[in-house]
């Protein structure tokens, strides 16, 4: 384990999943829900910034500026649309709302092909720099991008639900929809604020993880399940605990195949995935309430 | 205000309704089809199993796109005797369990000869149906030589030199090079296991000291770089169907075995979109199996009908010379046996094809084929290998070595 190269990868995956599963966090902290279409916003960021650069001939700042704002919108739209009605109807319950979000997973996806076109998609990089070489490590200005946006997040994140109002608001309503709805707090308003946030993340991850190894209207599937495991095994104690999720997926990613062939961290994620539904489900990192 | 809100949602829902039903109308096919031209008889129905949208994809929408303007060129020139060419697609994801069915429909559809546009073990799959079904089908861009080999070979035709004259040029390449140690990184789909196979069998020159596979869609390759790399291999081939695996792997080559002399099939050379994939100067010194080649005439007139027709930027592949040719082959023998509706004298024509000048390979390369030959090309002239530049593009035929022409 003591190549570099292999580190980096790891902790650039790890920062991919991290921001991912930052985008679960904030939905699920804000709206007591996990929201399965994380991965499809992620999908839809990269796939529509680099389609606008392709077929427009757009600059990549904009084109990711109109990604991003389009990814939001779809984000809001699943709460206002799909979420929040389906939860009124079925008196609050989760497993409808969840049934009906994974239908928006699979909506987003095709529309992404009908719109996009189904072939991969080069990513494009918002760097303009170029490779850095440290040794005998090459960093590609890709991987410092993902790596130092994730840190950025987090931190923002961090500052924003500990030490503004919202934030404080968002952790008031996550806890009870019920008891900050009798309190006469916006929940709607702030349950609406975390969707919007996590979409926000979830093309910023997106745009910056797709020039890795491009990205395609089928993407959105297995980024949807990976930032879940990754939220899974962090736990949601601590605003930080997806990011250690994310890194522990991302070490698993890349050491398993090092160390025992092409597709061992396949089975890793799925030892990963039984050993924390079945012995620690609350994750790493858990919540602990004063009385 | 509750009445407005409710009426909101309901609007949104009904717009989300709307567009999943337009998504799950398709995709925008349709208006990329070829019309009828100046032919006006009753249509001749050729059948496209094309991929679209699964792993060979990267290819098949290449040699897809210039079946369709080769049909639309024959028909807007009075068709194929008088009668235009119509075609019908359908789509089988290079899934081999999807083809039975797609081709039955196409033969449904009244197609009277096939192109198998599709991954290789799909196409593999595809043999004993043309034989249920007794359709003549044209492979265009196959090149696994099990594909026109018995059992259920009769009425299938292949182009281009297989993988056995591609283990005869690599080795040619690795002997001329002093490699002996070679490292191979490959994709897990199951058309290049099936070429594995046959290629590898024919590399006895040189010892396979690693393989390591990755998931076709897999985002990092770096542990199977590393394993490479401590293998230490004189070079390192790369066999993948091509798109974001292979510049994936190309990426991660450049930068953990950077000066370390780099192989390919013939996917990267031919997908122009893939290059753009690359990082900066990734892909320089990249060697790969190509068959484009400027001084063949034929080749150079569909490289200024393709430009016509794509844009001055658009870069001409293997694929698009062997979707050309193709349909080129058909019309012929659609002409030689006087109509298509007997397929017995249509696969006949077929066979009794010699000699046609394809667009190609080296300028004498031929195609020809017999009722013992269901491979077109006549001889290696098919093959160059080409050397990618600085800037991603392929720069020209490698210095070090070529196949050897003796036409």
């Amino acid at each position: 384990m003591t190549d570099l190269q292999l580190w980096l990868s790891a902790v650039e995956i790890g920062c991919f999943f991290g921001m991912l599963a930052l985008a679960y966090h904030l939905v699920h902290v804000g709206a007591g829900f996990f929201n399965f279409a994380i991965g499809p916003y992620a999908m839809m960021g990269g796939l529509c910034t680099t389609w606008l650069v392709i077929t427009y001939d757009l600059a990549v700042w904009p084109a990711a500026a109109i990604a991003v704002a389009v990814t939001v919108v779809l984000s809001a739209l699943t709460e206002l649309g799909v979420v929040r009605p389906v939860q009124r109807r079925s008196g609050g319950g989760e497993l409808p709302a969840l049934v009906a979000v994974a239908a928006v997973l699979f909506t987003i996806q095709q529309l992404a092909g009908y719109v996009f076109g189904y072939p991969t998609l080069p990513g494009q990089s918002l760097a303009t720099f170029g490779p850095v070489t440290v040794g005998d490590v090459t960093v590609q200005p890709t991987s410092l991008l993902m790596i130092g946006v994730a840190l950025i997040c987090f931190a923002l994140v961090a500052v924003w639900i500990r030490f503004t109002r919202t934030g404080r608001l968002l952790r008031a309503v996550g806890d009870s929809n019920h008891a900050a709805a009798l309190l006469g707090l916006p929940v709607n308003r702030i349950r609406l604020i975390a969707f919007v946030l996590a979409g926000f993340v979830a093309a910023l991850a997106g745009i910056l993880f797709a020039p890795k190894a491009g990205v395609n209207s089928l993407s959105g599937l297995a980024w949807s399940l990976s930032g879940f495991l990754a939220v899974v095994v962090g736990g949601t104690g601590s605003v930080w605990a997806p990011l250690v999720g994310g890194m522990l997926l991302g070490l698993v990613e890349v050491f398993l195949p090092y160390y025992f062939g092409g597709q061992a961290h396949v089975y890793g994620m799925l030892l990963i995935a039984l050993l924390f539904f079945a012995f620690k489900p609350q994750g790493l990192f858990v919540r602990t309430v004063r009385a | 205000m509750a009445i407005t809100r409710g009426a909101t949602v309901r609007l949104v829902a009904s717009l989300a309704v709307v567009a999943l039903a337009a998504a799950g109308c398709g995709g925008r096919g349709g208006s990329d089809e070829p019309t009828d031209g100046t032919a006006k008889g009753e249509p001749i129905i050729i059948g496209m199993d094309e991929d679209s949208t699964g792993p060979g994809a990267s290819y098949s929408t290449i040699a897809g796109k210039t079946i369709r303007l080769a049909i639309q060129d024959i028909n807007d020139k009075g068709g194929v005797l008088g009668r235009p060419l119509r075609l019908v697609v359908e789509n089988d994801e290079s899934d081999p369990t999807k083809v039975p069915a797609v081709l039955q429909k196409l033969h449904s559809q009244g197609a009277k000869a096939l192109f198998l546009q599709s991954g290789s073990a799909a196409v593999m799959q595809a043999k004993s149906t043309l034989t249920q079904l007794g359709l003549p089908a044209i492979a265009p861009t196959g090149v696994t030589a099990t594909l026109v080999e018995p059992p259920d070979n009769e009425l299938i035709y292949m182009l281009a030199n297989t993988t056995t004259d591609w283990a005869d040029v690599y080795c040619g390449a690795f002997r001329a090079a002093n490699v002996t140690r070679l490292g191979i990184l490959t994709d897990d789909t199951a058309t290049i296991a099936a070429l594995n196979k046959a290629l590898l069998a024919g590399m006895s020159c040189v010892t396979v000291v690693a393989t390591e596979k990755g998931a076709a869609n897999a985002s990092d390759l770096s542990a199977q770089v590393a394993r490479l790399k401590n293998a230490n291999p004189d070079a390192i081939l790369v066999t993948s169907v091509g798109g974001a695996f292979e510049v994936l792997a190309q990426n991660t080559l450049a930068a953990q075995m950077k000066g370390k002399l780099r192989f390919s099939l013939a996917s990267i050379g031919n997908q122009p979109s893939s290059w753009k994939l690359a990082n900066p100067g990734a892909l320089e010194g990249l060697v790969f199996m190509g068959s484009i080649n400027t001084e063949n005439p034929r080749t150079k007139a569909l490289i200024d009908f393709l430009k016509q027709k794509n844009g001055d930027d658009y870069e001409v592949t293997a694929y698009d010379a062997q979707g050309w040719d193709s349909v080129q082959l058909l019309k012929l023998a659609i002409e030689k046996a006087g109509g298509p509706d007997d397929p017995r004298k249509l696969n006949e024509a077929i066979q009794s094809i010699t000699g046609y000048q394809a667009t190609f390979g080296q300028p004498s390369f031929t195609l020809s084929f017999s009722a013992t030959k269901h491979l077109g090309a006549d001889g290696p002239c098919g093959l160059s290998l080409i050397e990618f530049g600085a800037d991603n593009r392929p720069k020209g035929p490698w210095a070090t070595y070529q196949p050897p022409c003796s036409n």
